[in-house]
């Protein structure tokens, strides 16, 4: 912890970022925020990283294609080492998350917190889900 | 959080804290780096394969015509014999593995690297090729010319 505090304070020194993160370090969240339907996003978010990282492992092994697609993931389920982990955590946290970001956007509709300053944060909402890609390994 | 203000004893109760805390977050970071690391390692069996694959359609190939297709992640030969049967073939010369290619003129395979020959059944007939090249299964399907691997057993 001392060895971390000593580099922040070296690159402190140098870019002076301390203000720019000091906003990110705190967020002061009304109480009664704090309930179920207010970690959806976060859980879509965090869900949509898991995604991104299998998806770029199973990119190493799957082959698309009408061909090849079948036996590739056959390849990935049966050869590859934990193969089958990654590509179960993938198909999970796919349908997963599809269910959390509607959760989280029926949330947002029934709370009413589409209304005024938040507007365009619903519409980036409405942007990001939309062209989500549904294709499923 | 001032240390000095704590005990002695408390100091060291919040040692084992922090070492079993520090423990179980260095666990579960290596039980998830752990899979990662071995999924990354290529299986010994470098593919599994596909099992088939459409070559070509009819009228694509004329006699003493062939064609280079994929087949998994490798090459194959699909040719056409003089009198108009069709033979698929391992692209890959068993020597120092260039892609094969037909030689309508001498009627035999041929590798451009180092003027390996294999007659039309993939046996090396002459240069240095050690083994005779893989010969796959042809059939029809309709108007498709489907090329398989050959099974044992």
């Amino acid at each position: 912890m001392r060895l971390l505090t000593r580099v922040r304070r070296w690159l402190d020194e140098r870019f002076h970022w301390a203000d720019l993160i000091a906003p990110l370090q705190k967020k002061t969240v009304p109480i009664h925020g704090l309930s179920y339907w207010y970690f959806l996003g976060g859980i879509t978010l965090f869900l949509f990283g898991i995604q991104v990282c299998t998806g770029i492992l199973l990119l190493l092994y799957y082959r698309p294609g009408a061909n090849e697609a079948f036996e590739s993931v056959q390849y990935v389920m049966t050869r590859v080492q934990f193969g089958w982990l990654v590509r179960s955590i993938h198909s999970w946290t796919a349908n997963l998350m599809v269910f959390t970001a509607f959760a989280h956007m029926f949330s947002v509709v029934f709370l009413r917190a589409y209304r005024k300053p938040r507007e365009l944060t619903w519409l980036s909402g409405m942007v990001l889900l939309f062209p989500r890609p549904r294709i499923r390994l | 959080m001032k240390t000095e203000a704590l005990g002695k004893v408390q100091q060291v109760r919040r040692h084992i804290v922090e070492m079993l805390l520090g423990g179980g977050l260095f666990a579960s970071i290596v039980s998830a780096i752990y899979p990662v690391l071995r999924y990354l390692v290529p299986p010994p069996v470098a593919d599994l394969g596909s099992d088939e694959i459409v070559a070509a359609k009819m009228g694509d190939l004329k006699p003493n015509g062939s064609k280079i297709v994929r087949f998994g992640t490798r090459p194959a030969l699909l040719l056409m014999t003089g009198e108009g049967e069709y033979r698929a073939l391992s692209a890959v010369c068993t020597h120092l593995s260039c892609t094969v290619q037909y030689r309508n003129d001498l009627h035999q395979v041929w590798c451009a690297c180092h003027n390996g020959m294999y007659d039309l059944n993939g046996r090396n007939i002459s240069g240095p090729p050690p083994r005779p090249l893989e010969a796959y299964q042809v059939h029809l399907r309709g108007d498709e010319i489907v090329i398989s691997r050959k099974r044992e057993g």
